[in-house]
């Protein structure tokens, strides 16, 4: 197998992770997340989910920048492959299920998807029993990988935007899914006089859907500065940032129904340090983002 | 200059490699399956009526291939726009064997009781020989789940006598599903 090939199968496999966590596994007319998530009523649901809204909230919006160094006029465009990854921490396996009404006790520790075995619970009153189910990603690190392209720049301004799409595929196979993010960054440095330091500041939007069942949204402002020694550009930013992902499915836990429920990303604000290297018309770029949800993202780029 | 695409590879193949191998090896999902039935009483304002449920058929066939366990979760009865001052008494069984008697007002009813909401003072009590009737064919579906059917069957009255009243009784069972990567 070339190199090519073996580099374009671990894309792949990264994908299919993905694909799968967000709910396209391509053999199946549900994915096994959606199978599970359906057995949950409303509050457990959201429990069993919360730490892929959190890593993927703060995936997403990863990888945008990796110099605040922007021209202040001409034609430049780079295309990127940005690939992020958020590390699963121990609190993100478990969560406090809810049993059904009138079960005693009425709460237990349950695994959410990045979580172990689900508990066996027996009422104490009737000796009635319910399980919850098992995690179903084997994972210490979520991963996300998308492609990016930059243009600028005009006035100091860049714009950049990602786009994944995915067909509906079957009958029932593989639901549509979509991924899509811009944003804008703008030079400040030039307004400032004479710094150490470049200065840009941005705001960016990002978007993704799977069939009905997820549809999360994400901005993001901030404010990023990098020096540039030779090849390598070292750089950082703070950020402020939102993300939601809503979920919407018939759960046929007693007393379930449709279930529509919105979960808040854990990530508000990010501190990020990386560097890029330059080398012809390639750049490596690779960073570290702390906040409530600590990850890293790196990638290659072409051109800018 | 394939330097560069060897690190970005390095870098893919460390993050799904120490990151994640996707699926776990094996993992269950308890699928909840509700046997129901809706009965509606006569003239008299009686009923009696039955239902033979192939429990596989309850089960999405996505995840019915392998069932490994299985349990009752509830007995549920709910009285659909019952007159509020009516009495409503009855049994459900399984396979003929009583599982659940039920006694109450229609308001009583109006919202769903059940062995785990019984109501205070309670309104279903549980019928140890039917439970137990429920497990064995449970139990008897993880051997035989093609062909495994169950038999629940209500009797009762509504009194003074409402015509096409109907009473919903459901039997919630979880079937483990066993998935593996």
């Amino acid at each position: 197998m070339s190199k090519s090939l073996r580099f374009l199968g671990g894309i792949v496999t990264a994908g299919l992770c993905v694909f799968l966590v967000v709910g396209a596994p391509p053999a199946s007319a549900q994915s096994i997340v959606e199978d599970a998530l359906k057995q949950l009523d409303g509050p457990n649901g959201k429990g069993y989910m919360q730490p892929i809204a959190d890593l993927f909230g703060a995936n997403m919006q990863a990888g945008s920048y990796h110099t605040a160094a922007i021209p202040k006029a001409g034609f430049n465009i780079a295309f990127d492959i940005v690939v992020m990854g958020g590390f699963v921490g121990d609190d993100q396996k478990s969560f406090d299920g809810v049993l059904p009404t009138g079960f005693n006790p009425a709460t237990a520790k349950a695994p959410t998807v990045f979580g172990e075995k689900g508990p066996l619970i027996t009422d104490a009153g009737t000796g009635l029993s319910y399980r919850f189910p098992d995690g179903i990603i084997n994972a210490s690190m979520f991963p996300l990988i998308v492609p990016q392209l930059t243009v600028g720049s005009f006035m100091g301004t860049e714009v950049f935007a990602r786009y994944v799409f995915i067909p509906k595929l079957g009958e029932d196979a593989l639901p549509s899914t979509t991924l899509w993010g811009a944003g804008i960054r703008h030079n400040v440095s030039q307004w400032l006089g004479v710094l150490p330091v470049d200065i840009a500041v941005g705001f960016f939007y990002n978007k993704f859907t799977s069939g009905d069942l997820i549809d999360y949204t994400g901005t993001q402002i901030g404010a990023q500065a990098s020096k540039t020694f030779q090849l390598v550009t070292v750089y950082g930013g703070l950020a402020w940032e939102q993300s939601t992902m809503n979920l919407k499915y018939v759960s046929t836990a007693p007393g379930g129904g449709a279930v529509d429920i919105d979960l808040d990303g854990a990530n508000t604000f990010r501190f990020t340090a990386g560097a890029l290297l330059k080398l012809g018309i390639f750049r490596l770029f690779g960073d570290i983002n702390f906040g409530s949800v600590t990850h890293l993202s790196g990638g290659i780029g072409l051109g800018g | 200059m394939m330097k560069p695409w060897l690190i970005l590879g390095v870098l893919i193949v460390a993050l799904v490699t120490m990151g994640s191998s996707c699926v776990n090896d094996s993992f269950i999902i308890p699928v909840n399956v509700p046997l129901e039935k809706v009965y509606e009483t006569n003239t008299g304002g009686q009923w009696d009526d039955f239902a033979d449920i192939l429990i596989i058929g309850e089960i999405p066939e996505s995840l019915s291939d392998d069932i490994v366990g299985s349990r009752l979760v509830d007995i549920e009865v709910q009285a659909i726009d019952p007159p509020p001052g009516a009495s409503v008494q009855g049994t459900a069984s399984v396979n003929g064997i009583p599982a659940i008697s039920f006694g109450g007002t229609g308001a009583q009813f109006a919202n769903p009781v059940s062995l785990l909401n019984p109501g205070v003072p309670a309104v279903i009590t549980q019928n140890q020989a039917g439970i137990d009737e429920l497990v064995r064919v449970l139990d008897l579906f993880l051997l035989d789940p093609d062909n495994t059917t169950v038999r629940i069957s209500s009797a009762g009255a509504v009194s003074p006598p409402v015509s096409a009243q109907q009473i919903r009784v459901t039997i919630t069972v979880q079937a483990d599903a066993q998935g593996s990567n």
